[in-house]
């Protein structure tokens, strides 16, 4: 222990060193070992003995992810490490590899600045390991490679070491072209991965070794060597000669940036407020002294000390006791106590200076992504992407009814800590409703509910969240209000793909367009119209507004409520009161009387929104179902059965590859179908199939279930099963 | 076929003409509605029937009973003044049905009337709704504005009702804002507490000193005076 409290003391004094610290994370597929390594690394570190790292799965220490076996939660830790006689201060924080757990992944991404890419050898680049590498880029956060569990490719395989050095070219070439198509431009060569410098390494994260050129010539270790090792069993032996963490830290140390490096071209990307001021210049230099700037990334329950906030200090210099504000939430807070993580101990300190990642507790309002300054009218950090809304939902209730003032508190609480999923309160049917990202998402949430939160709950059955939108160009639909002295005409059609598609990756911002006319070319960059773009008045939810309309008395002022209605009906869509994605309104016309006591909000929402719905269910309204991509790991021998198991989930099989003994079927499925697949696939197998899910957004439902899921959600909601046609909303 | 007859009942009970009432004795039925006034007595020996703002707006129900029989529809006021019932006249009139419109006194005589202010000096009347979230519409204060040498009848929202005090407050905000020097709180303004009615109030001033005023109970009108002849300008110092 006395190693960890000298670690601990030295560890304070680097984090006053902005060059010398390095705040980086793990990235990869499913299964291919980041957990593994970021224990080989903290072991090697010296926190947690050598002897209990990779037993332990020491990042995993959520009760349930140990279970499981699947890293939930980002975690981190800080070390310390020598390389070049120099010490470094190593902020890790650890990924979660599941994809249903995208939202972690890019929080997490927003924290750091560089990433280790942990790459299987046996199964080479996969799907997701696109995926995260997509998501490191678009945060501007720079890769290295650890192509891992390099003693099965000897031991288990028994491939020729020809064959190993062809099989890592290959990884290393798909990951550089991945860089090149992903990476800003003016880092596409920079960040390329080269062997000889030392940014791409190998080994063994389970058995604690690791090399990379510059090490070889360090150590006189050859290919050939690590192969007679390997096929002798001798990796203790290797693990000492060359030990995973040295390798690894190497490289981290050399090639990922510091955060000094790192936020002059980080900043501009993730916070777009004025870089010439106060705080701008003081971002851009990780100025100590400047003001505070933080952004939080994770907010963690702990039952004693409450909310802890977790966040990257961009700026000044966070203490305790402080007043701060929480920007985008408007409100003040201030920080009871502040600290960092030494694994799952959260040592308390005094200050933490920028460059370094912290926690906070005592915040009140603070939330995953929220911007925390010491300045009131700071302009927020960046949106953190969402990779998808959540797609299924539960009813949940307590057993007993005295419980339910804990059970909103219980919901709260998952909410602040997951923001990938979502809580809501159904005040007319008075159900408690919590949504995620798949079924095992809710299962986990449920879990945590019920033994962390220690609330007794029933849970519905998970109901799918569909959406709905249009599929044509309606005729202008009419809209009067209730005393007939407004009239609205609308339009409505199917959004741009590309404008769909930008404000889903949050290339274009949602909300109130405040200058039109200078933002237009975001949108026609993306396919829109130049005359639509230039009159856009609000983006929500994946839909636009826009004002056709020219020189109409008295529109301004009656604008907001149009736009309030625009939202209405985006929020329940005419179908099956589910949400609207995907529709481009238009306000072709619009006659307003000039008294404004006869068109306030009683009039004009109802007058703007039956507009909407007569225009929409004009449009071949649709409805659309969430779609999950599936990948599926199994022996060969197991292929006929796998795919006769996905075609009755309707699903479309997107691919089959061989790599090696592993076949890997990707496929497109239904969430609706999804349920139940654990089991199903596990018996299909007989437990062989390695498989996770990802969901990749909506498509139209199928026409002939249109009318039955209609009905069925119609049902649920307590509707009359017939959806409503344009007549119905035909003012007379 | 049958008939629709309007009838306006006036600013307060008794303001209804003896030709109104003629009128309404010869109805098979008798409709009100009173959902942008207070309520109040009428005295037909006939039953009543009072219709709530939905009624009206969808139209169906009187002009339903209008194709068939002889109705009388009794508005507060004058039938097609502050509360334009001319969609629901036109509609009858395209049905084919018989409409006639017995005149009531409105506050848009009444006001001008109490204050002695030469009617035919007023310009547009504007009306005040209370402001809300995505709803504070300004265009009043520049009709104000517009009106220029004329006088300006200022209505104010009944839901809830809105009193002089709040009116004043609302438009003394805009001027913040906006600084056209359109009603600041030097102009001077006049307010009528319950028109028509036995405890009518009436009061001028400055807009700085209304504010402060208890008018009582609502309803309540503003006027925003232009040019004053002199003669108004001596009859509004009685009420100074
Ligand atoms: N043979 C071998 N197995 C490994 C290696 N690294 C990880 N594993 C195993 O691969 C599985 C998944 O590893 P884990 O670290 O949980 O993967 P993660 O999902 O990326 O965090 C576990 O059973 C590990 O023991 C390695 O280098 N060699």
């Amino acid at each position: 222990m006395a190693k960890r409290e000298e670690m601990v003391k030295k560890a304070f004094t680097l984090m006053d060193k902005p060059e010398r610290i390095r705040n980086i994370g793990t990235a990869a597929h499913i299964d291919h070992g980041k957990t593994t390594l970021s224990d080989a690394l903290i072991a090697g570190a010296g926190i947690i003995s050598e002897k209990m790292a990779g037993k332990q799965l020491f990042m995993d220490f959520d009760e349930q992810e140990q279970a499981r076996g699947i890293t939930i939660n980002s975690a981190n830790v800080s070390m310390v490490y020598n390389y070049g006689n120099k010490d470094y201060l190593i902020n890790l924080i650890d990924t979660p590899g599941h994809v249903d757990f995208g939202g972690e992944v890019t929080r997490a991404m927003r924290a750091i600045d560089g990433v280790i890419i942990v790459d299987d050898a046996v199964e080479g680049v996969m799907p997701q390991t696109e995926t995260v590498i997509r998501q490191a880029l678009r945060e501007n956060v720079k890769p290295v490679l650890f192509i891992n569990k390099v003693d099965r490719l000897i031991n288990e395989l028994k491939i020729s070491p020809e064959e190993m050095q062809r099989r890592f070219a290959k990884i290393i070439r798909e990951v550089n072209e991945l860089i090149k198509k992903f990476a800003p431009d003016e880092f596409k060569n920079e960040w390329q991965l080269r062997v000889e410098d030392g940014s791409v390494a190998f080994g063994s994260a389970f058995q604690h070794w690791a090399i990379s050129v510059p090490r070889m010539k360090e150590t006189n270790i050859t290919f050939k060597d690590i192969y007679d090792y390997c096929s002798a069993g001798r990796h203790d032996e290797l693990a000492k000669k060359s030990p995973a963490y040295t390798t690894v830290l190497n490289m981290v140390a050399e090639h990922l940036p510091n955060p000094k490096e790192a936020q002059r071209y980080r900043i501009p990307k993730i916070w777009h407020g004025d870089l010439e001021s106060e705080a701008g210049r003081a971002m851009l230099q990780c100025d100590p002294d400047g003001p505070l700037t933080m952004m939080i990334t994770k907010i963690i329950i702990d039952p004693h000390a409450g909310e802890i906030a977790v966040g990257r200090v961009y700026s000044g210099t966070l203490r305790r006791g402080e007043i701060l504000y929480a920007v985008d939430k408007k409100a003040t807070e201030k920080s009871q106590q502040i600290g960092v993580f030494m694994g799952p101990d959260y040592e308390s300190v005094e200050y933490i200076p920028t460059g370094n990642i912290g926690a906070i507790s005592g915040l009140k309002v603070a939330a995953a992504g929220s911007t925390i300054s010491s300045l009131e009218g700071l302009h927020p950090f960046e949106r953190l992407v969402h990779i998808s809304d959540p797609v299924v939902t539960l009813a949940i209730e307590p057993k007993s009814t005295k419980d339910l003032p804990r059970l909103v508190e219980a919901m709260r609480e998952i909410a602040k800590e997951d923001p990938s999923c979502a809580v809501e309160i159904n005040q007319e049917t008075g159900e408690y409703l919590l949504s995620g990202m798949g079924e095992l998402h809710l299962e986990i949430l449920t879990y945590r509910i019920i033994h962390d939160k220690k609330v007794d709950i029933d849970t519905s059955q998970p109901i799918v969240v569909y959406k709905e939108s249009v599929s044509k160009k309606s005729p202008v639909f009419e809209g009067k209000s209730p005393n007939k002295h407004n009239r609205v005409y609308v339009e409505v059609e199917p959004l741009e793909e590309g404008v769909f598609e930008a404000i889903k990756g949050n290339e274009i911002s949602e909300g109130r367009v405040k200058n039109p006319k200078q933002n237009a070319h975001f949108f026609i960059e993306k396919g829109m119209d130049s005359e639509d773009a230039r009159n856009i008045v609000d983006v929500y939810n994946q839909n636009v507004l826009i004002d056709a309309t020219k020189g109409i008395q008295y529109l301004n002022e009656t604008m907001e409520l149009l736009v309030e209605a625009f939202h209405e009906a985006m929020d329940r869509g005419p179908l099956a009161n589910e949400r609207v994605i995907g529709v481009k309104v238009r306000l072709m016309d619009a006659k307003l009387h000039e008294d404004a006591i006869h068109r306030g909000p009683a009039q004009m929402i109802p007058c703007m929104r039956s507009a909407v719905y007569g225009a929409m269910l004009s449009a071949e309204p649709v409805i659309m179902e969430p779609k999950q991509r599936v990948y599926i790991n199994i022996p060969i021998e197991y292929l006929g059965n796998v795919t006769s198991e996905m075609q009755q989930r309707r699903a479309f099989i997107e691919g089959i590859n061989q790599e090696g003994e592993v076949t890997t079927v990707v496929a497109k499925a239904p969430v609706a179908e999804m349920f139940g697949f654990a089991g199903a696939i596990r018996g299909a197998t007989t437990g062989r199939a390695i498989w996770s899910s990802e969901v990749i957004g909506f498509e139209r439902l199928p026409r002939e279930l249109h009318d039955r899921v209609i009905k069925s959600i119609r049902e649920r909601k307590g509707l009359k099963p017939e959806p409503p046609t344009a007549r119905d909303f035909l003012a007379d | 076929m049958g008939e629709l007859v309007f009838i306006g009942l006036g600013i307060d009970e008794g303001y209804i003409t003896l030709k109104g009432i003629e009128e309404a004795k010869k109805c098979d039925r008798v409709f009100a509605e009173f959902y942008t006034s207070k309520k109040f007595d009428v005295n037909l020996d006939k039953e009543i029937e009072i219709l709530c703002r939905e009624d009206i707006e969808n139209e169906e129900k009187i002009i339903e009973a209008a194709k068939k029989e002889r109705v009388a529809l009794l508005v507060a006021g004058d039938p097609m003044a502050a509360t334009t019932h001319l969609q629901l006249r036109l509609e009858a009139m395209k049905k084919g049905i018989e409409v006639k419109v017995i005149c009531g006194v409105s506050i848009f005589s009444a006001v001008p009337s109490l204050l002695g202010l030469e009617h035919y000096k007023f310009g547009r009347t504007v009306s005040i709704p209370w402001p809300r979230e995505n709803f504070f519409p300004k265009s009043y204060y520049f009709e104000i504005g517009e009106n220029g040498s004329l006088h300006t009848l200022v209505l104010l929202d009944t839901e809830p009702p809105m009193t002089a005090n709040d009116a004043i407050k609302i438009l003394l905000s805009i001027e913040k804002e906006e600084r056209k020097g359109i009603f600041t709180e030097e102009r001077l303004i006049c307010a009528v507490a319950r028109a028509g009615s036995d405890d009518c109030f009436i009061k001028c001033g400055r807009a700085k000193e209304l504010e402060a005023i208890d008018f009582g109970k609502t309803p309540h009108a503003l006027v925003v005076p232009g040019k004053l002849h002199f003669m108004e300008e001596e009859i509004l110092n009685f009420f100074r």
